[in-house]
């Protein structure tokens, strides 16, 4: 617990790592469409 | 979890200073959710192309979208704070759900993008806010729910209160940060590392009586005592420390901590070992030799 830097200790990497790149995605997506 | 090493430490290849049993880890080691500070920066396209072409909803979206993941990051980031505080103690309440609250504004962010932005119908701007909600969710997971350590088995056996422990916890860990927010306006460095070896050794104490309440009967009065003594001088110093530096009093001023930083770590031991201390005889040490050396 101590020492590395804190993320969610209860999600697993999977999870964080698909999160991630599902809301960079998202949001990309979306401001492309808005932009447009 | 357990590497002692943090990223920015891997990074420039050194290692973090391992913190006390119960001492705090500096608020960088709590990582900052990144990818909410580049979704921010994808916002600003329709934000600025709708300023330059007057179109007011795409500006508007944009500029929602901004504010509600800033917003969020920083909410996520409390949260993860107060996840890891609650990771280290023994017995605490449930946090506020900011990273729930943090999860809404980011879901928020996403209808605010289509739905004002590029002028979607509600109905698809709440899929998009239910696929990044989702998204954060995955990424970043919920608060801590429930109570910790308050069954109060342990504190009933002590004869006390889970709500008078958690009361004279709460209490002393906010002498301690005064004491922390105290030593920081210090000049001397050499003060300002004593004072953080006090600090991190009376969150020991705190530590040790988290898992055994117990030890609160023993302990209180010994940590009212130093830790009100402590803060008042360190306070009662740093007001007229530029006036202070080189003349005796200063010598005295340390002399005190350095009975101070003894006793808290006699303290730590006794504890550990489950005696009891004479405090009458330390409360005493500490008052007159703060009477002695005139800090006081």
């Amino acid at each position: 617990m101590h020492g590395r830097a804190f993320r969610s200790p209860g999600q697993p990497a999977v999870n964080r790592g698909l999160g991630a790149g599902l809301l960079l995605f998202g949001f990309w997506f979306l401001a492309v469409l808005a932009l447009f | 979890m357990s590497e002692p090493t943090s990223e920015f430490a891997r990074r420039i290849g050194s290692r973090m200073a391992e913190p006390g049993p119960g001492g705090s880890v500096p608020m960088w080691s709590v990582s900052h959710p990144i990818v909410l500070h580049i979704a921010t920066f994808f916002a600003v396209g329709p934000l600025v192309t709708g300023l330059m072409f007057g179109q007011i909803g795409k500006a508007l979206g944009g500029l929602g979208a901004i504010v509600a993941l800033q917003a969020a990051a920083w909410l996520i980031r409390r949260g993860r704070i107060a996840e890891r505080e609650y990771a280290e103690r023994t017995i605490t309440r449930a946090p506020p759900p900011r990273k729930l609250a943090g999860i809404a504004l980011v879901g928020l962010a996403a209808f605010s993008l289509s739905a004002l932005g590029d002028g979607q119908p509600v109905i698809l701007g709440l899929v998009a806010a239910g696929l990044m909600g989702f998204a954060a969710w995955l990424a970043y997971g919920a608060d801590p729910r429930a109570d910790k350590g308050l069954d109060a088995k342990l504190a009933d056996r002590a004869g006390l209160k889970t709500e008078v422990v958690l009361a004279a916890l709460e209490e002393a860990r906010g002498k301690v940060r005064a004491i922390e927010a105290q030593a920081r306006g210090l000049h001397s460095r050499e003060l300002k590392e004593r004072l953080a070896r006090i600090t991190r050794s009376a969150e020991a104490v705190l530590a040790q009586i988290e898992k055994d309440p117990g030890d609160l009967r023993r302990a209180r009065r010994f940590l009212v005592t130093y830790l009100d003594g402590t803060r008042d001088v360190v306070s009662g110093y740093r007001a007229q420390q530029q006036d202070l530096a080189d003349t005796p009093l200063a010598d005295n001023f340390r002399h005190v901590l350095e009975t101070v930083e003894r006793v808290f770590e006699e303290q730590r031991e006794i504890l550990k070992r489950n005696e009891s201390l004479d405090l009458e005889v330390q409360i005493e040490v500490l008052k007159t030799q703060l009477e002695r050396e005139g800090v006081h």
